[in-house]
C-alpha cells in the first residue's frame, strides 16, 4: 500500500491564466490579483463578484447563452482544457454513487458488466445524450443499492484514514530518529572537545614523553567514538534526505582519514604556475574586443594561458643521452 | 626539483618517439637490412609463380639497385616537401581553413617521418603513403573532409599534369591501417607552433621593441616549417624548436633575446637551454633537402627493388588475393 | 615500445597476441565490447571493436579522437586504455575492465544515497576531468553513463569519442555537441568556440541528478532544452551574462524568474546548492573552472567523501524475498493496530479526517522518487 501524496487530499491549485478577463465586469487579472473566475455548466466563465451579482437572488440566465443557471452550479476551473474539467466532474459524481469494487463480485465476469453499465451512464452524461435517461439510471440504482453503497464508503474512509496515520507515523519515526542521531553526534562532539582539552592539559602538566600522552589519549579517543557508532550501527535505517549533515558511520578507520590531511584537488602531476601580464601586444585582440569570444566563455586570459604553457612546457628538458641508448 | 611528473611528460610524443641521433640511425638502418630481406623474400615467392629466367633476372636486378638507408631517406625527403605542395592545393580548394593549414602540415609530415620508423620503402613507396598521412592528419586535426573532396583537388592536379594515374579513394583508404599501425596509434603531436606565439607573448615581458619583435614573430613560422622536415623533432622539445626557429629569425631582424632569456630564466637551466638552442639552429641551418632529380634516380631504383609481396601490381600480389581472397595479413587471434 | 619486432605489422600482431576475447559484454551501433585478459597477467580487460565501414571514408571520426585522446591520459579517475591493435579492418580498444556505471548506481532504486557518496562521486569525477581540461582536452559527451565505475569503487572518465582540443582560439568548433539535457546554455547559442565550462555545466547537472535521483534539465527537444534551462534557473540578465545576445542564436529570451533553488534541493546542504548553482551559471567565464569547483569549501566541510570502496554499487544479487515479504507483513499489522486505535475515536474526528489537508502540491514533472 502506498503511502504517497496521492493517498492524502490535498488541495489541488486551480488554473489560472495570466491574462483572464472576466467578460462581464471586464476586470483584468493583471489589475486585479485575487480576481478568482468560475466556470458555470455551460463552460462559460465570469468572475466571483459578478456570479454573485447576478445570481444570489435566485436562478438567472447566463449572459452568454442564456441558459438558466443557480448560484452552486458555478465552481473554479482546475484543469486548463474545460472537456477534462467536466469529464473530471462527472466522473467524480459518478463515483459517489458507482462505488462497488472488485471484491464485491463473485465472479470478474460480474464485475465487468457492473463496469460497463456504469460507463455506458457516464458517457451518456458526458456527450450530453439522454440525460435524463441517464440521470434515471442514477436514481435508481442508488434507490435499490443504498446499503451496499453505504458500506462501500464507509470502506473508502477507513482506507484513507490507515494511510494518513501510516503516513504520520512514519513522519513521526524519522523525526525522531533523526533527533535521536543529532543527540548522539553533539555528544560524541563534545566528547572529542572534552578529550582534546584533556590532552592540550596534559601535555602542558605531564612529564611524560608527548608522544605516549598522544597516543594514550588517541586510543581512549577512538574508543569512546567507536561505542557511539556502534550504538548507531543500531537504530540505522533507509531514509535519505532527514539525514544531510550526518556521517555515513561505517568504521573505525574512518578515524585515521579524518585526521589525516585531504586535498579535494588532489593529483599525481606537478601544477603549472604562470603569471600573466596585464596587457599583451597579439594580433587576437580585436577578436576578443567583439565579445562573442568571451560569451561563450574564451577569454583572453585563457588563451594567453594555453599559449605560454606551450611555450614552457618542456623547455629544459635535456636531449636523451647520445651514450646511453644504444639498445632500444 | 619537482617530484611529480609534468604533464607534458605524459604525451606520446614524449614517452615514444624521442631517440638519440644513434638509435635514429640504427633504427632505419635495422628497417633497411629486413627490407632488404622481406624484398629478396618476396622475389623469391615469385619466383615460384612465374619463369625461372625472368625471376633470376629479377632478382639480379633488385639485388643491384637496392637502396641505402641514406637513399631511402633521401627519397622520404623529396616527398615530404610534396606535402607543402599538397596544402597550398588544399588551401586554394577551399577545403582547409588557413588556421588548420600549419597544424595539419605539421602533422602529416611527422605521421609519415615516424611511418618510415616502422616501415621500408621497398614495402610501402612514400608516394602512396604521403597521401593516406596527409588524409590522416586532416582527420586528427579536426579538418576533416569527406575522401571523394579529398580525391578531387588531386585528380585535378593529376590531369593538369598530365599524368598517366590517377588517385582513386581505395588508393588512400587502403592505406590507413597500416599507417595507423606503424603510429602505434599514437596520434597526437604537439607542433612548436603555439610555442612561438607563447613566446611571443612573454617576450614581452621583457622586450620593448614592439615591431621588431612583431617582425620576428611573423618570420619564425618560416625557420619552424624548415624544421619540420629535418629529425629535430626526434631529438627535441617542440618548445626548444620554436625557441630555436625564434632565435634565427631573431639575427635575421637583428634583435635580441638572449637578454630576455637571461632575465626570464636562472642561469643553471639556461646552460643546457642555450646549448640546445644552438644545435637546433644548426640543424635547422644546415638541412640539405633532396632535388628533384636525385629523387627521379632513386625512384627509378625502386620500381626494381620494391617487394612483390607488397605490391599490387606484381604477379605474386594478384595470385596471393586470387588464392586468399584477401590482402596476405596473417593473423592468429580468433576470427570477427 | 618495439623489443623485437619493429615493422608496424609486427609490432601489431604482437600486441594482438597479447589479450584473449572471452566472451561478448555489448553491443552498439559503433562498437562491440567483449571481456578478456591479458595472457601473461591475467588481467581483466574490456576490448571494445570498433566496426568500420560505418564511415565511407575510412577510418572513424570518433574512434580517431578517442584514441587520440585516451592515448595521451593518464589519472586514476580517467579509464586507462591499456593497448591498441588492428585485426582486419577492425580498431581493437583495450581498456580497463569496469563493470557498472553512475547511470545503474542512480537507476538502482534499491540504493540509498547518503550526502557523503555523492560528495565521494563529484570529487572523483571532477578530479577526472580536471586532468583533461589541464591536458586541454574537451570531453563533449559528460552523462552518467560515461562515468564508469570500478570494482574498487573508483570512478573514471569514459567515452572519448566526441572529446577534442580547446584553448586555440582560431578554431571553430560544432556546437552540436553533448547530450542535450547536459548540453550548457552558450552551446545552444550557437557558439563555434567555447571551453571547459561546457564541461562543467554538464557536472552541474549531474550532481543535481545524484541529488534528485532524476534528471534534472530533460528537455524534450533540442529547441525546448534552452526553455526548460531558463524555467528551471531564471532567465539571466546582460549584467549576468554580457554577451549573450552576442552568440550565434542569442535572442530576446522569454523571462522565466529565478526560483528559490533550496526548495527543490530540500535534500541537499547548503553548500552543495552553492557548489551547484556556481557549476550552473549561465555566464561561463564565471562558472567555476574544475580546478575551482574542487576548491569550494564543500569538500571540505563534514562529511567527509566517503571512501570509494564503501560507495553503494548496484545489487547482483537477488533481494531475500522472504526477508521483504516478512517485513512487509509486519508494517501491515502495525497499520491495522493503530487504525484500530483510531477507530475508538469519536465522530467528531472522523469528519475531521475527511476535511483535505491544506498542502502546496509539487506539480513539476521531475519530482524526487
Amino acid at each position: 500500500m502506498s503511502v504517497l501524496a496521492s493517498a492524502l487530499k490535498q488541495e489541488i491549485p486551480a488554473f489560472q491564466a495570466d491574462d483572464d478577463t472576466c467578460p462581464q465586469c471586464k476586470s483584468e487579472r493583471y489589475l486585479n490579483r485575487p480576481m478568482k473566475l468560475l466556470v458555470g455548466p455551460c463552460y462559460h466563465k465570469m468572475c466571483e463578484q459578478c456570479v454573485s451579482q447576478r445570481f444570489d437572488a435566485g436562478p438567472a440566465p447566463c449572459p452568454v447563452c442564456e441558459r438558466i443557471l443557480r448560484k452552486a452550479e458555478f465552481y473554479q476551473q482546475i484543469f486548463e482544457d474545460l472537456t477534462v474539467e467536466n469529464e473530471v466532474r462527472i466522473r467524480k459524481r459518478m463515483a459517489m454513487t458507482f462505488n462497488r469494487r472488485q471484491e464485491d463480485f463473485k465472479q470478474l465476469k460480474d464485475y465487468n458488466n457492473y463496469l460497463e453499465m456504469v460507463e455506458d451512464i457516464t458517457l451518456k452524461l458526458l456527450y450530453d445524450d439522454d440525460t435524463d435517461e441517464a440521470e434515471y439510471m442514477i436514481e435508481r440504482y442508488r434507490r435499490e443499492n443504498s446499503s451496499i453503497i453505504e458500506r462501500n464508503q464507509s470502506k473508502l474512509l477507513r482506507d484513507e484514514t490507515i494511510q494518513r496515520l501510516a503516513f504520520d507515523q512514519e513522519q513521526q519515526r524519522k523525526l525522531q530518529q533523526r533527533e535521536e542521531h543529532l543527540r548522539l553526534l553533539a555528544d560524541e562532539e563534545r566528547e572529542k572537545a572534552d578529550i582534546k582539552n584533556s590532552l592540550i592539559s596534559a601535555l602542558a602538566t605531564s612529564n611524560m614523553d608527548a608522544k605516549d600522552i598522544v597516543k594514550a589519549k588517541m586510543v581512549q579517543l577512538k574508543k569512546s567514538s567507536l561505542s557511539v557508532r556502534n550504538s548507531l550501527r543500531s537504530t540505522r535505517f533507509n531514509v535519505d534526505d532527514l539525514l544531510a549533515d550526518l556521517d555515513d558511520g561505517d568504521g573505525e578507520d574512518e578515524d585515521e582519514a579524518d585526521s589525516a590531511p585531504f586535498d579535494p584537488a588532489e593529483s599525481p602531476y606537478e601544477p603549472v604556475k604562470i603569471t600573466l601580464l596585464d596587457r599583451y601586444d597579439d594580433p587576437k585582440n580585436n577578436a576578443f574586443r567583439q565579445g562573442g569570444l568571451t560569451a561563450a566563455g574564451v577569454t583572453r586570459e585563457m588563451h594567453q594561458r594555453y599559449l605560454i604553457e606551450g611555450a614552457l612546457a618542456g623547455l629544459f628538458v635535456s636531449p636523451l643521452e647520445e651514450d646511453a641508448a644504444s639498445s632500444e | 626539483m619537482a617530484d611529480r611528473p609534468q604533464l607534458f611528460e605524459q604525451t606520446s610524443q614524449y614517452q615514444h618517439w624521442r631517440f638519440t641521433r644513434a638509435s635514429l640511425a640504427k633504427l632505419r638502418a635495422e628497417n633497411n637490412r629486413l627490407g632488404v630481406e622481406r624484398v629478396l623474400h618476396g622475389l623469391r615467392q615469385e619466383a615460384q609463380v612465374g619463369d625461372q629466367e625472368t625471376s633470376d633476372m629479377r632478382m639480379a636486378e633488385a639485388t643491384a639497385n637496392m637502396l641505402t638507408p641514406e637513399e631511402e631517406l633521401k627519397l622520404i625527403d623529396f616527398y615530404l616537401k610534396m606535402i607543402n605542395v599538397y596544402v597550398t592545393i588544399y588551401r586554394a580548394s577551399k577545403l582547409l581553413k588557413p588556421e588548420s593549414l600549419d597544424n595539419v602540415k605539421a602533422t602529416a609530415i611527422n605521421f609519415m617521418k615516424r611511418f618510415y620508423l616502422h616501415n621500408v620503402v621497398f614495402d610501402y613507396p612514400p608516394k602512396s603513403i604521403m597521401l593516406t598521412c596527409f588524409y590522416l592528419a586532416t582527420k586528427v586535426e579536426n579538418s576533416f573532409m569527406k575522401i571523394e573532396d579529398f580525391i578531387r583537388p588531386l585528380a585535378a592536379a593529376e590531369a593538369k599534369r598530365g599524368s598517366k594515374t590517377q588517385t582513386k579513394s581505395e588508393d588512400v583508404l587502403g592505406l590507413e591501417f597500416i599507417v595507423i599501425q606503424s603510429l602505434q596509434f599514437e596520434l597526437a603531436v604537439h607542433h612548436p607552433y603555439r610555442a612561438a606565439y607563447g613566446f611571443y607573448l612573454d617576450m614581452q615581458t621583457f622586450i620593448d621593441e614592439k615591431d621588431a619583435l612583431r617582425e620576428t614573430y611573423d618570420r619564425t613560422s618560416h625557420f619552424i616549417d624548415k624544421s619540420l622536415h629535418t629529425d629535430l623533432v626526434f631529438h627535441y622539445q617542440p618548445s626548444q624548436i620554436a625557441l630555436g626557429a625564434f632565435k634565427l629569425a631573431a639575427k635575421e631582424k637583428d634583435l635580441d633575446i638572449d637578454l630576455y632569456l637571461t632575465q626570464r630564466f636562472d642561469a643553471r637551466s639556461l646552460e643546457l637551454l642555450f646549448t640546445v638552442l644552438d644545435e637546433i639552429q644548426d640543424g635547422i641551418t644546415t638541412f640539405a633537402t633532396t632535388s628533384k632529380e636525385e629523387a627521379q634516380a632513386i625512384d627509378l631504383k625502386l620500381i626494381l627493388c620494391r617487394n612483390p609481396e607488397k605490391n599490387p601490381n606484381s604477379t605474386l600480389y594478384k595470385r596471393t588475393i586470387a588464392v586468399q581472397g584477401d590482402v596476405p595479413y596473417v593473423s592468429d587471434s580468433d576470427s570477427d | 615500445m618495439a623489443s623485437k619486432a619493429i615493422l608496424g605489422e609486427e609490432i601489431n600482431k604482437e600486441t594482438e597476441s597479447l589479450y584473449k576475447k572471452e566472451k561478448k559484454l555489448g553491443e552498439g551501433t559503433y562498437a562491440v565490447v567483449y571481456l578478456g585478459h591479458h595472457i601473461r597477467t591475467n588481467r581483466k580487460v574490456a576490448i571494445k571493436k570498433i566496426k568500420l565501414g560505418n564511415m565511407r571514408s575510412g577510418l572513424d571520426m570518433s574512434a580517431i579522437r578517442e584514441v587520440k585522446a585516451l592515448r595521451e591520459l593518464r589519472h586514476p579517475n580517467v579509464i586507462e586504455l591499456i593497448d591498441v591493435f588492428s585485426h582486419k579492418t577492425n580498431l581493437n580498444l583495450v581498456l580497463e575492465f569496469l563493470d557498472t556505471d553512475l547511470e545503474n548506481v542512480i537507476k538502482d532504486k534499491s540504493l540509498v544515497f547518503m550526502p557523503a557518496d555523492i560528495k565521494s562521486w563529484m570529487m572523483m569525477a571532477l578530479r577526472g576531468l580536471d586532468h583533461c581540461h589541464k591536458c586541454w582536452l574537451l570531453h563533449r559527451d559528460l552523462k552518467p553513463n560515461n562515468f564508469l565505475i570500478a570494482s574498487d569503487g573508483q570512478l573514471k572518465l569514459a567515452d572519448f569519442g566526441l572529446a577534442r582540443e580547446f584553448g586555440d582560439v582560431k578554431r571553430a568548433m560544432t556546437s552540436q555537441t553533448v547530450t542535450r539535457w547536459y548540453r550548457a546554455p552558450e552551446l545552444l547559442l550557437g557558439a563555434t568556440n567555447y571551453t571547459g565550462s561546457i564541461d562543467i555545466w554538464a557536472m552541474g547537472c549531474i550532481f543535481a541528478e545524484l541529488s534528485l535521483r532524476a534528471p534534472y534539465l530533460p528537455g524534450a527537444s533540442d529547441l525546448e532544452q534552452l526553455t526548460t534551462i531558463l524555467r528551471a534557473r531564471g532567465t539571466p540578465t546582460e549584467d549576468e551574462w554580457p554577451g549573450m545576445m552576442k552568440l550565434p542564436t542569442g535572442y530576446n529570451f522569454e523571462k522565466f524568474p529565478k526560483p528559490q533553488f533550496s526548495d527543490l534541493f530540500r535534500g541537499s546542504s547548503e553548500d552543495a546548492v552553492d557548489l551547484m548553482n556556481k557549476m550552473l551559471t549561465f555566464n561561463p567565464v564565471q562558472r567555476l573552472s574544475a580546478a575551482d569547483a574542487l576548491q569550494h569549501p564543500y569538500f571540505r566541510n563534514l562529511p567527509r567523501p566517503t571512501a570509494p570502496a564503501k560507495l553503494p554499487r548496484p545489487r547482483q544479487t537477488v533481494v531475500d524475498e522472504e526477508e521483504e515479504a516478512a517485513a512487509d507483513a509486519n508494517r501491515k499489522r502495525q497499520f491495522q493496530e493503530a487504525f484500530d486505535d483510531a477507530l475508538s475515536a469519536t465522530d467528531a474526528d472522523r469528519r475531521q479526517a475527511v476535511e483535505p489537508v491544506a498542502k502546496k502540491m509539487d506539480l513539476r514533472i521531475s519530482s524526487p522518487a
